[in-house]
């Protein structure tokens, strides 16, 4: 079983619909499973398409602290014991408070009221989801509620949920949308992975933030590959190539800009099935990976 | 007036949307840019200014003071993070990765044996464009504490002295995101009307209201996707729509050029501040 990671640095370069369209390519003669690890905006399932969903588990986090509404008459200037700054005067209630999304749990608030007045409790972070999508092969994706911190740790779960279900079902390649950004979601979506894929696309932002990113799969020491979307045969796209020519990092190819890609998102439906023109494109882009596994 | 401009889905044209917005602003008022986008700070890129640092943004961890440490276990016990592994006899272990960084083991060591260690976790910059300042977090590859480095940003920030606050947020409804909108009196979303961006926004809507921040909407690449299907979401969801942006390839890679171009840019900062 091997996993490829499909990584960007820069968010909204195409990620999900590559993911989406290399999975329906590579289904066709392999047994495969997707992940998505974007828990933050998963949308994924939002382009394959949910046709059932098979499981759903709570993922529970860290603690929160809580003061109690009974206690009203707390030392105001302790507001100041929160290394977060989580705790506040509530001007309204006239009473101390603490601002969940600030909270890390870390508890040093419980030494400095009484007992009765704060509770730490663990707190919900949000689901992990399996499901079978329109084209058979199954998706495991998370959720998180608004305002959570620890996108790792359900990166991480979702992680070894894809490969629990890979192993016992026999899936040969499990191929997985990265969340974005170059912080700790992504560094736990790479880990124990055996292919990196970079999407660049023809922007100084990209450029910059794809760097970041490939400096994450040398770390792990993953092969690496990489693609230009959006292509546009600028004056960067040639900076970008002329970069990965210099790191040896191998060009998988391109995906011409179009408009095309707009009806794809809006309909959800992967770009490889509305245009013959980008499915052999991706049976390309197919071989060149299937080669390497 | 303090505006974020925010988003669910990444890569819709947030930082894009606050330059534009900031750079027609400065024209007439003393206006700051702050790019809390820490994984990904673009803002400088598109109106090509050159940033300086002014700071390094570090976080606590523990070092033993095997001086001091008479290896009672306090610490471990205090941490809940385990990151303090601890065998009676021996002196504590720390486990870094696990450390948030709270200080709790340094506070309650009951023989001041704890010294602070300091690791970087970021950086705050700062660049200048006639009278537009921009302010950016940038945090390091692969750290968990990106919302250290925004929340150091914003502390500085609020020493600033301006007319106009633009916060450009990271993608998403997480902590980073949050720690950036808290403080704002509006926030701008910036929606994409294709399937994911209508999907996205929702959750960014819900947690403006959360945070009890008057939330409008801004349509870009309107021409693209079901542009009427933000506009009834909006409407039943009580959101003023400021308006709307055409895709134009121009766009795909802005520059300071396009962005001082563009007309639609100086008329939404515009209706902004009336």
């Amino acid at each position: 079983m091997k996993e490829i990671v499909v990584i960007s640095g820069k968010g909204g370069v195409g990620k999900t619909n590559f993911v989406a369209s290399l999975a329906l390519i590579s289904s066709r003669e392999k047994r495969i499973i997707v992940s998505d690890c974007d828990v933050d905006t998963p949308n994924l399932h939002l382009i394959l398409g949910l046709k059932k969903i098979l499981e759903s588990e709570k993922v529970w986090g860290r603690e929160k602290a809580e003061i109690s509404k009974k206690c009203k008459n707390l030392d105001r200037s302790k507001v100041k014991v929160c290394p977060f700054g989580a705790i506040y005067w509530d001007e309204k209630e006239k009473r101390l408070k603490i601002n969940k999304y600030l909270c890390e749990g870390c508890g040093i608030c419980t030494h400095f009221f009484p007992k009765k007045c704060i509770t730490l409790r663990k707190s919900l972070i949000g689901k992990r989801i399996v499901g079978e999508t329109r084209y058979g092969f199954k998706i495991v994706y998370g959720d998180l509620k608004i305002g959570e911190s620890e996108s790792g740790k359900i990166v991480s779960e979702i992680k070894l949920k894809t490969k629990e279900i890979a192993e016992k079902e026999n899936d040969e390649i499990i191929i997985t949308d990265s969340a974005s950004g170059i912080g700790c979601p992504v560094i736990a979506s790479l880990r124990n992975s055996d292919i990196a894929i970079v999407i660049f696309e023809p922007t100084k932002m990209s450029f910059e933030y794809g760097k970041r990113a490939l400096e994450i799969a040398k770390f792990f020491e993953i092969k690496t590959f990489s693609i230009i979307n959006k292509s546009l045969g600028n004056k960067i796209e040639k900076k970008i190539e002329n970069f990965l020519r210099k790191n040896k990092i191998e060009l998988l190819g391109k995906i011409p800009f179009d408009t095309k890609f707009f009806e794809s998102t809006t309909k959800g439906i992967p770009i490889v099935l509305l245009d013959k023109g980008f499915e052999e494109l991706f049976i390309e882009f197919w071989k060149k990976i299937k080669f390497e596994l | 007036m303090k505006l974020a401009v925010t988003s669910g889905k990444g890569g819709v044209g947030k930082s894009l949307i606050a330059s534009a917005i900031a750079l027609n602003l400065s024209k007439k008022y003393k206006t700051i840019l702050f790019d809390a986008d820490a994984e990904c700070p673009n803002d400088h890129l598109i109106l090509e200014i050159k940033m300086r640092k002014i700071l390094d943004v570090y976080k606590f961890y523990p070092i033993i003071d095997k001086r001091k440490c008479r290896k009672c276990g306090v610490c471990a016990k205090t941490c809940k993070f385990n990151a303090i592994f601890f065998v009676p006899g021996e002196y504590p272990k720390i486990i870094k990765e696990n450390c948030i960084g709270c200080g709790a083991c340094k506070l309650f060591c009951p023989f001041n044996a704890i010294k602070e260690g300091k690791e970087k976790v970021g950086e705050i910059l700062e660049g200048d464009l006639k009278k537009l300042k921009v302010l950016s977090a940038r945090a390091k590859v692969g750290i968990e504490e990106t919302s250290l480095v925004i929340k150091k940003g914003k502390s500085i920030l609020q020493t600033k002295k301006a007319d106009v606050y633009i916060t450009d947020t990271e993608a998403g409804t997480h902590c980073p995101t949050i720690n950036a909108l808290m403080g704002n009196e509006k926030a701008l979303i910036v929606v994409e009307p294709t399937k994911f961006g209508i999907h996205d926004f929702l959750k960014i809507l819900k947690l403006t209201r959360e945070l009890k921040i008057e939330a409008l909407a801004l349509i870009n690449k309107s021409d693209i996707g079901n542009k009427r299907k933000v506009y009834e979401l909006c409407r039943k969801k009580k959101v003023e729509i400021i308006g709307e942006i055409p895709f134009m390839k121009e766009l795909i890679n802005p520059t300071r050029k396009s962005v001082k171009r563009i007309k639609i840019f100086r008329e939404i900062a515009e209706r902004l501040i009336p």
